[in-house]
């Protein structure tokens, strides 16, 4: 019983941490990942911004290749358009829809790469001059108009970082708060069931040492009453204690109710002779007057019988058993003793307290 | 008791160190492999391209048919020096404009291309090319003509009209270059051929003279039916029509090998039979690929030797390509 309730007190500490554990993990990884994220989408839209504008570049060599005739073919400028394209729609879909602010930049960036896409491929197959010349000029318009807003959405996203950032560290210490706070409390929690353990077992243990120092004593009205009311091994313990003195007290009433017929049967027979020896000591006495040493005798006599008459008497009044050496390997009733009272430490002879 | 109260706090820590560890270490996902490499030997196709619209939009409809292609295209080992049933692997090689595509024939750069009519006859004569299949539309036109347009709005309504104006208009095409020339030549109005831009397609062609920047243009009335199509607002008059000519001929090498030429060929004939095949065509705003001969092309060898000297009017690099069978 004893075991299960151990058990349950330990079982329930350990769920506890282990529960507490997992949902500050769980807490700080959640805060870690925000932090994360944001460190991670800060660099990313620097790369994401600096890979876009070299390849608006690499178009542009590429173009100035194509139209230097150093490059015959197409495949590479329409890859590196394409590239363009795609970076541009991942820029869209990664932070245009969670940063609203930059929807309006970001439409601008699509509407310049398509003019910008569109003036690239005529200029990467026109041969008029004076095309070419317009279709550079607008070209080189849309990619100045491209990388501008590219950085200006950058700057937008960078500061949207920034703010997630912030808002992650103060979620950050919250949960850092938040955990101290409930360790704490997991902690003073731990120390109230530690300390309620170790009450179901001291308080029991000083009640059996207790009974045990006055059965010592011969107390043998003692007994031990443990609260609650399931039966634990501290009940069975106390059951055994109680079980042990109700024995010794029957023993110790037995032996006192012999010893207090013994007593009555020399009372009686010692109070007849004593009664015969006091009427001839009053009968000596008349005759004998005026010689000291004789009436001495008497006196003497009739002392010794008066102590033997109170020593039988007092034998009457024994409370207990307790026994004082009287030569080397025999035992006598120590009368003085067993004819006190109990102390005031100790409890009265026929009264039966428990503790 | 002490042995079982023991057994569970050892348990239990245990248990507490197993689910902080997997809690610590659950977020980290083991990053996908490299998939294995291929054993097999692709066979390569390097498929020709020239700009004749948006080249990008171009670009995804003949990748949509490469990938088309790598997937359907089952090349048997025949006579070939390839491994059995190779996969077939598409390369698209774009020329920068339509005498490039010539150069990627006599390199060796292309193994076949999609050619308008004049570079077709050009790489059959100069590259030795074959022709085998040429482009259906959706309306079910496979020749184009070349046409001399204009705006709406614009006050020429003969060619003699267009004397001294601007006309946009790309180089090394029928419609482009041979049919202009053609057609000021039959109207006996050389002199009153006017002045050429050269666009790098119909498509831009068409777009210089809808902005303003040209007078007329000369395209394939094909592309010029698309622009009006896609854009309601958008008029041209057109002032004179030539002789039809294949559309979108598939031009290969002879020097390919057969086994990869008659895959490729049965697979493109067989397309618009292919359910598959429909978002394909759709995306190159074909219905299907049908045969096509060398002979198709008279009516343009017809204009070629019509122009007789007059032929470095065209501004076509070298001399005019010569009927098939001509020595």
């Amino acid at each position: 019983m004893l075991r299960r309730k151990f058990m349950l007190f330990l079982g329930s500490l350990l769920i506890m941490l282990v529960l507490a554990s997992i949902v500050s993990i769980y807490l700080l990884q959640g805060v870690l990942g925000e932090m994360d994220h944001a460190a991670t989408q800060d660099g990313a839209i620097l790369q994401t911004a600096n890979t876009m504008t070299d390849s608006i570049t690499d178009i542009e060599i590429e173009l100035r290749e194509v139209q230097l005739g150093n490059a015959r073919h197409l495949d590479r400028l329409l890859d590196l358009v394409g590239t363009l394209k795609d970076q541009t729609d991942q820029f869209g879909r990664e932070y245009e829809r969670p940063i609203p602010q930059a929807r309006d930049r970001y439409l601008a960036i699509v509407s310049a790469l398509d003019v910008f896409q569109h003036h690239v491929a005529m200029l990467a197959t026109v041969e008029d001059e004076s095309l070419s010349r317009a279709h550079t000029a607008e070209a080189i318009g849309a990619s100045i108009t491209l990388r501008q807003e590219i950085l200006c959405v950058a700057r937008i996203m960078r500061q949207h970082t920034t703010a997630e950032e912030h808002a992650a560290i103060d979620h950050f210490r919250w949960i850092v708060l938040g955990i101290a706070i409930g360790f704490l409390v997991l902690i003073n929690t731990s120390l109230l069931v530690l300390y309620r353990m170790a009450t179901m077992v001291t308080a029991p243990v000083e009640k059996l040492v207790e009974a045990s120092r006055r059965l010592a004593h011969e107390e043998f009205t003692f007994r031990v009453h443990l609260p609650g009311r399931h039966q634990d091994e501290f009940n069975e313990l106390a059951a055994a204690y109680n079980q042990l003195a109700e024995r010794l007290q029957a023993s110790e009433r037995r032996k006192l109710e012999t010893l207090m017929q013994t007593a009555i049967m020399l009372n009686h027979e010692l109070n007849n002779a004593s009664a015969i020896i006091k009427l001839q000591i009053q009968l000596l006495r008349r005759q004998s007057t005026g010689n000291d040493a004789f009436e001495r005798g008497l006196r003497q006599i009739n002392e010794s019988l008066e102590r033997m008459t109170r020593t039988v008497e007092s034998l009457k009044r024994v409370r207990r058993i307790v026994l004082t050496t009287y030569t080397a390997g025999t035992q006598m009733l120590d009368l003085e003793k067993s004819t006190m009272e109990f102390t005031e430490n100790e409890d009265a002879p026929d009264a039966r307290k428990a503790v | 008791m002490i042995t079982t109260a023991r057994a569970v706090a050892t348990g239990g820590i245990l248990l507490t160190t197993a689910i902080l560890c997997w809690l610590w270490l659950a977020p980290i996902a083991a990053p996908p492999g490299p998939p294995p490499p291929g054993r097999q030997k692709s066979a390569i196709f390097r498929l020709g391209l020239i700009p004749d619209r948006n080249l990008y939009d171009q670009r995804k409809a003949y990748r949509a048919l490469g990938d088309y292609l790598e997937t359907h295209v089952h090349v048997s080992r025949g006579a070939s020096t390839i491994a059995d049933n190779p996969p077939l692997h598409i390369e698209l090689v774009t020329s920068s404009n339509y005498e490039g595509i010539l150069r990627d024939f006599t390199g060796g750069d292309v193994d076949g291309a999609f050619l308008g009519s004049l570079v077709a006859a050009l790489a059959i004569d100069r590259c030795r090319a074959q022709v085998l299949l040429k482009s259906e539309n959706q309306a079910g036109q496979n020749t184009y003509a070349g046409v001399i347009f204009v705006p709406q709005s614009s006050p020429a309504h003969t060619l003699a009209d267009l004397a001294g104006k601007k006309m946009a208009a790309v180089r090394t095409t029928t419609a482009g270059a041979i049919f202009p020339v053609y057609a000021y030549q039959q109207a006996g109005l050389q002199s009153a051929l006017p002045a050429v831009i050269w666009s790098g397609t119909h498509d831009d062609a068409i777009e210089e003279v809808a902005a303003g920047r040209a007078d007329a243009g000369a395209v394939k009335d094909l592309r010029l039916d698309l622009y009006e199509h896609a854009h309601p607002g958008v008029s041209f008059r057109r002032l004179s029509t030539g002789p039809r000519v294949p559309d979108g001929a598939f031009v290969v090498d002879r020097r390919l090998s057969p086994d990869v030429r008659d895959a490729i060929v049965a697979t493109l004939l067989h397309m618009n039979d292919n359910p598959d095949a429909k978002p394909v065509l759709d995306k190159m705003s074909l219905s299907r690929f049908v045969p096509c001969e060398a002979s198709e092309y008279a009516p343009l060898y017809d204009m070629i030797e019509t122009l007789g000297p007059n032929w470095p009017a065209a501004g076509v690099e070298g001399s005019p390509p010569r009927r098939p069978g001509v020595k």
